[in-house]
C-alpha cells in the first residue's frame, strides 16, 4: 500500500512547528532568559540552535524522508540493530510524555470551564489566592507519593477531553492533520499578538519587560548558562522524541531538507521570544499592583506560571469581570490550542512506529493508543498525581538526551556522512556543508555528554526537588531503564520466549536501580561498580543461560 | 524600559522573523 502523504508540501513544516512549540515556549523560555542573564542569554542560544538545534532537526527529517519510514524502522536502515533507538524515542519520548501531558492540557480544560463559571458569578475563582485554587480546587494536591488519596474527577474530565480531541483529529491520518495544524498554529499565534498588546499597554509593564530583556554579559562566562541554552533548544524542538522522522516519512523522496528544519527552528524560538512579552509585560503589571519586585510575582518557571502566576495576573486586569473572564478563557484556550498539537503529534509518532513495524489499520491502532494513554493518565488524576508527573517530566527528558545523542553518533560516526551532507545539501537552497558534518560528529555529542555528566552529578547530591527517593526510584530511574530495555526487547522480539535473555534484562534493571539507591544514600563511586556488576552478570546471565535451564530451576 | 532591552527587541524580532523569511524564501519546493 502507498505511504499517506501531506495534503500539500507546507503542511509538514506547519505541523512540525506545532509538535514544536509547545507550553515549554510560554512557561519556560521566558524564565530561562530572565534568569540566565536576559537579552545576553540569546547569544549561547542563537549558537546552539545554529550548532544543535538545526543540524539534529535537519538530520530527523533527513532519516525520515530518506527511509520513508518512521521512528522505530529508520534507525535499522542505518545500521542493523538500532532500531532500539527509535523504540526508546516512542517509549520515552512519544508515550510517557504524552501520558502526562494529557493531563496537565486538561487542567487548561478545567480552568476554561472555571472562567465561564467566574463570568457568571462576578468573580475569578483564583482572584483571592491562585495558588491555593490550583493546588486545592483543581487538583486538591497531597504531598503523599506513596498515598494515591481520592480520584480527581476534573482532571479525569479535563483528560477525557483532550484525548477525545486527539482521537478524532488522527482518526483519518496526517492530511486531515495537516488541514488542523493551520488552526493550532494560528490561533495561538493570535493569542499571544493579542495578549502583547493588552500587556504592553498595562501600567508597569515596561518593569517586566525590563526585568525580560535586561542585559546581564557576565553570564555568558558561565558554563551552567551555555548548558541552559543548549539544552533549552533541544526540548524545545522536539528533538529525541522520534515525531520529527514520523512525520518526516510522510514526504515524498525530494523534499527540501535544510529549508524546512531552518523554518521550524526560527518559527519555534521567535514564538518562545515573542511569548516572552506577552508574559512578563503582564507581570509586570502585577508587580506594580502589588507594589513589589517582577521577580516576586514571577515565581518558579514551570506549570505555576500557567496556572498560578498568570492567572492572578488576569483576575487583577482592569476592566471587571468580562474582561477578565475573557482573558482568562483565551489564555487558558491558547495553552489548550498550544498542547495539543504537540500532543497528537506525540500519539501520530506512536501510531506510525506501530503501524510500521507490525502493520494494521491506522483506525484501530489510534483508538489502542488513545484508549491506553487516557487510562494510563489516571495515575496523574489522584490526588498525589502532580508528583509523579513532575518526576516522570525530569526523567524522560533524559531519555531524550539520550536518544539526540544515540542519533548524532549513530549518524556521526557509524554512517557515511558525507553521503549524507551530500544527499541533504542536493534538496535546499540553504547549504550546510562540512559545518553540519562538525556539528553532528563533534558538537552535539560532547555538548549532550557535558549535559549528561553535570546533570548526573547534580542528580544525586540532591534528590529532585526533595521527593522521597523510593519514588524517584520507581518514577524516575527504574520507569527509564525499563522503556529501555523494553525498546531493546522490541527490536529483538525473539528475546520475548526466551526466559534466559529475559532475566538477564531484568537484572540489568534491577543493578540500575539498586547502585542509583546507593548513590542516593552514600554518593560515591562504588555504586558505578555495583552497576558494572550487574549489567556484565545480566549480560552473561543472558547469553549463557538458557531457557532451558531456568525452565528446570523454576520446576 | 531601558535602551539595551529595546535594543534587543528590534534585535530579535528582526532576527527570528528574518530567519523564517530567510528560510520560506530559500525553500526549493514552495
Amino acid at each position: 500500500m502507498a505511504r499517506e502523504r501531506w495534503d500539500k508540501r507546507q503542511a509538514f513544516i506547519m505541523a512540525a512547528i506545532g509538535s514544536a512549540i509547545g507550553l515549554g515556549n510560554v512557561i519556560r523560555f521566558p524564565y530561562q532568559l530572565a534568569q540566565n542573564g536576559g537579552a545576553s542569554f540569546l547569544i549561547p542560544y542563537v549558537v546552539a540552535l545554529i550548532t544543535t538545534g538545526i543540524p539534529l532537526l535537519a538530520l530527523e527529517i533527513y532519516l525520515g524522508i530518506r527511509f520513508q519510514k518512521g521512528p522505530t524502522e529508520a534507525f535499522g536502515k542505518v545500521r542493523k540493530n538500532t532500531n532500539f533507538i527509535g523504540w526508546f524515542a516512542v517509549l520515552a519520548g512519544a508515550a510517557m510524555i504524552t501520558f502526562y501531558y494529557t493531563v496537565l492540557m486538561g487542567w487548561s480544560v478545567n480552568y476554561m470551564a472555571k472562567s465561564v463559571q467566574g463570568l457568571f458569578s462576578g468573580v475569578l475563582p483564583w482572584s483571592e489566592n491562585s495558588r491555593r485554587f490550583f493546588f486545592d480546587e483543581i487538583l486538591k494536591f497531597k504531598e503523599t507519593p506513596f498515598s494515591f488519596g481520592t480520584l480527581n474527577i476534573g482532571s479525569v474530565i479535563g483528560n477525557l477531553v483532550v484525548w477525545g480531541a486527539v482521537f478524532l483529529i488522527l482518526l483519518r491520518g496526517v492530511k486531515v492533520v495537516g488541514k488542523i495544524v493551520n488552526w493550532t498554529v494560528g490561533i495561538p499565534w493570535i493569542i499571544i499578538i493579542v495578549l502583547i498588546i493588552r500587556g504592553i499597554t498595562l501600567e508597569g509593564s515596561g518593569a517586566g519587560l525590563e526585568y525580560y530583556l535586561h542585559f546581564d554579559y557576565h553570564q555568558i562566562l558561565e558554563p551552567r548558562v551555555w548548558l541552559a541554552a543548549y539544552g533549552q533548544v533541544f526540548f524545545s524542538l522536539s528533538l529525541g522524541f522520534g515525531v520529527i522522522i514520523a512525520y518526516a516519512s510522510y514526504m515524498p523522496k525530494d523534499s527540501d531538507i535544510n529549508a524546512n528544519a531552518w523554518v521550524i527552528s526560527f518559527a519555534n524560538c521567535a514564538t518562545s521570544f515573542f511569548a516572552g512579552f506577552a508574559i512578563f509585560s503582564t507581570l509586570g503589571y502585577m508587580a506594580a499592583v502589588q507594589g513589589v519586585s517582577v521577580a516576586d510575582v514571577a515565581g518558579d518557571p514551570g506549570i505555576g506560571l500557567a496556572f498560578v502566576a498568570y492567572p492572578s495576573a488576569i483576575a487583577s486586569l482592569p476592566g471587571g469581570i468580562v474582561t477578565q473572564a475573557l482573558f482568562a478563557i483565551t489564555f487558558f484556550f491558547m495553552i489548550f490550542m498550544l498542547g495539543v498539537d504537540t500532543a497528537f503529534s506525540l500519539v501520530e509518532t506512536i501510531v506510525t512506529g506501530l503501524k510500521d513495524t507490525f502493520g494494521g489499520k491506522r483506525v484501530k491502532i489510534t483508538a489502542t493508543v488513545c484508549v491506553v494513554g487516557f487510562l494510563f493518565g489516571f495515575i496523574y488524576c489522584f490526588q498525589n498525581g502532580l508528583i509523579w508527573l513532575d518526576i516522570v517530566d525530569h526523567w524522560m527528558s533524559w531519555g531524550l538526551m539520550g536518544v539526540g545523542l544515540m542519533e548524532a553518533v549513530l549518524i556521526g560516526w557509524f554512517y557515511n556522512t558525507k553521503k549524507v551532507i551530500v544527499d541533504i545539501d542536493s534538496t535546499s537552497g540553504i547549504k550546510f556543508g562540512t559545518f553540519w558534518i562538525i556539528c553532528i560528529k563533534y558538537v552535539t555529542p560532547i555538548i549532550l555528554i557535558l549535559t549528561f555528566i553535570v546533570n548526573f552529578v547534580n542528580e544525586f547530591n540532591k534528590p529532585y526537588e526533595g521527593y522521597n527517593t523510593a519514588a524517584l526510584l520507581i518514577g524516575g530511574w527504574g520507569l527509564l531503564i525499563t522503556l529501555f530495555f523494553i525498546a531493546l526487547l522490541l527490536q529483538k522480539r525473539g528475546d520475548l520466549k526466551n526466559p534466559g535473555k529475559l532475566l538477564g534484562y531484568a537484572i540489568a534493571i534491577a543493578g540500575f536501580v539498586f547502585s542509583a539507591n546507593y548513590y542516593y544514600a552514600h554518593n560515591n563511586a562504588l555504586g558505578t561498580v555495583f552497576l558494572i556488576v550487574a549489567i556484565a552478570i545480566g549480560v552473561v546471565t543472558g547469553k549463557y543461560v538458557k531457557s532451558k535451564e531456568i525452565e528446570e530451576v523454576m520446576s | 524600559m531601558s535602551e539595551v532591552a529595546i535594543i534587543t527587541m528590534i534585535l530579535g524580532f528582526v532576527f527570528f522573523i528574518g530567519g523564517v523569511v530567510y528560510g520560506l524564501l530559500k525553500m526549493r519546493d514552495k
